[in-house]
């Protein structure tokens, strides 16, 4: 297993070196022979460069999980539907309202005000539903992070 | 070593042959324009009036005449490439923001007396109010950042951020590193570790970060991981380089900072690393006690020593040999980025920036492109 690991090092040493060396061959142009510390300075690069590709495939990943479902747009989007919709049921109700006879009234006021409920009921659900929505995509990322462990 | 961005002595016109405009002039028209936008915006988005000693301190370092390179260079990148400079503009004040946290903060850890020919904000105010109004600067950068998600939509907003994070790690990474040389009193390093550091603390937040967001806005998110970062790299080497040359040579009036401050704060710069690396083993045993000891235990005598036996080994000529061939390889990586970019004068005020650190000193053309930014003090 170590010596593994240790041909893997120096086979990523080797390939970081060849790297340095063809980005220190793109600036030869600058004199006869690279100078050394131009080809330490592309090393030095190189290695920062290897070592952020790690950081880089975290953050893309962490990007596509929160992408699927980013809880605060999502909670920004639900929050004007529900004003939006509150909106709308008081108007038609207002409007009802208008043409209402006294023995509907009440059954026009109840209406309203179940309206209400179902709107703040189906905004909780849909809440809900992006909290699964969530958790899914973790549990099959564990899933695939589990089935690629030795 | 103090983060890129002093203004350094004229070295010499050569002739370009490159451009046949007189590149100050354009580079320094250029950066007029874009820092005046920057700056401006900068300190009208600074909330006013509330709390005294916190937001009203955040532009003091911009308006001492900073030549707000990082901001134009992202500006430049953007423009360069086709992208709308109102796009880029968040992202340009986020980085001037970020770079005004990092200066003062910088002073504070480094124990500096001057900036930009004023006293730092914490001889001026105290460390507990500079260290404040460092993390105000932070805040305010966070904001337009936050800003850019309602311009630019979240994934491009998204990718800037990441860039940002990635940017300070860095930033963070190579202080620690100069920090932790200087506690321990660490001695024996090399050129390499040098590079190493100065390309985290340096050359990223000031160079690499600045052209890659600029290319990001543009390119409305699709960029390689690598893009620009070998050039900023070199530019930055070279850029910091210098700066520490001039450190050791400039005059306070061009410098805005205490001469020899690097040998007062201890700082391991490549001219001291050389001079460790070169001189006897009896004067390696003096120059370490001499950097063991507390800044205000060093005497102006000893500074004065050191300072002659850097230039008696060739640690400054050494030094100034390195710049100018990371100079170099930064021409040659910036032709080699934008060749299939299209001319125009954002373009041109990208190279004009690598063609100044080339081959003549950067300070006339910043000093003077500047009047216009200092204008806004009055």
């Amino acid at each position: 297993m170590a010596t593994k690991k240790a041909q893997k090092k120096a086979t990523s040493s080797r390939k970081q070196a060849k790297a340095a060396d063809q980005r220190a061959e793109s600036i030869r142009g600058i004199g006869a022979n690279v100078s050394e510390v131009i080809k330490q300075a592309a090393l030095i690069l190189d290695e920062e460069l290897a070592a952020g590709i790690v950081t880089a495939r975290q953050m893309q990943q962490r990007f596509e999980q929160e992408r699927r479902v980013d809880p605060a747009d999502f909670k920004d989007a639900l929050q004007r539907f529900q004003r939006d919709g509150h909106e709308v049921i008081n108007v038609l109700g207002d409007q009802v309202a208008e043409l209402r006879s006294d023995e509907n009234g009440e059954r026009v006021k109840r209406l309203v005000e179940n309206s209400h409920d179902a709107l703040d009921m189906l905004v909780e659900f849909a809440k809900l539903g992006a909290d699964v929505v969530n958790q899914l995509v973790h549990a099959n990322l564990r899933n695939k992070d589990d089935a690629g462990r030795p | 070593m103090t983060p890129a961005g002093h203004d350094r002595a004229d070295e010499g016109a050569a002739s370009l042959p490159y451009f046949k405009v007189d590149v100050d002039e354009s580079f320094r028209r250029r950066l007029a324009q874009y820092s005046t936008c920057t700056t401006r915006a900068l300190v009208s988005g600074v909330p006013a009036g509330s709390y005294k000693y916190l937001y009203d301190l955040v532009p003091d370092y911009p308006l001492r005449g900073g030549k707000g390179l990082r901001g134009a260079l992202c500006l430049a990148m953007c423009s360069a490439l086709g992208g709308k400079e109102a796009r880029a503009i968040n992202s340009a004040i986020a980085i001037e923001l970020f770079h005004t946290g990092f200066l003062i903060q910088d002073d504070v850890q480094d124990g500096s007396e001057r900036r930009r020919g004023k006293a730092t904000l914490h001889r001026k105010y105290g460390v507990g109010i500079a260290v404040n109004v460092g993390n105000a600067a932070n805040l305010l950068a966070l904001g337009r950042l936050m800003a850019n998600h309602r311009l630019l939509g979240h994934r491009l907003a998204w990718k800037i951020s990441s860039e940002t994070e990635r940017m300070l790690q860095h930033s963070l990474e190579g202080q620690a590193i100069e920090l932790g040389w200087i506690r321990d009193n660490v001695c024996s390093l090399e050129q390499s570790d040098y590079l190493h550091m100065c390309l985290k603390k340096t050359a990223w937040y000031s160079f690499i970060y600045p052209l890659r967001i600029g290319a990001l806005l543009a390119d409305a998110g699709e960029l390689a991981q690598e893009a620009y970062c070998a050039f900023g790299w070199y530019l930055g080497a070279a850029f910091q380089i210098r700066d520490d040359i001039l450190n050791l040579e400039g005059s306070y009036t061009r410098y805005g900072k205490e001469i020899c401050g690097d040998l007062w704060e201890g700082k391991r710069t490549l001219m001291l690393i050389h001079l460790l690396n070169h001189c006897q083993s009896s004067d390696r045993r003096r120059f370490k006690a001499f950097l063991s000891k507390r800044r205000e235990e060093r005497t102006a005598e000893e500074v004065r020593w050191l300072h002659q036996a850097m230039i008696s080994h060739g640690s400054i000529d050494s030094a100034r040999r390195i710049a100018r061939e990371l100079a170099g390889a930064a021409l040659i990586e910036a032709l080699t980025a934008l060749r299939e970019v299209p001319e125009s004068e954002h373009k041109r005020f990208i190279l004009d920036m690598v063609l100044c650190m080339s081959y003549r000193g950067i300070a006339r053309a910043v000093r003077s492109g500047l009047a216009s930014t200092s204008a806004l003090t009055r």
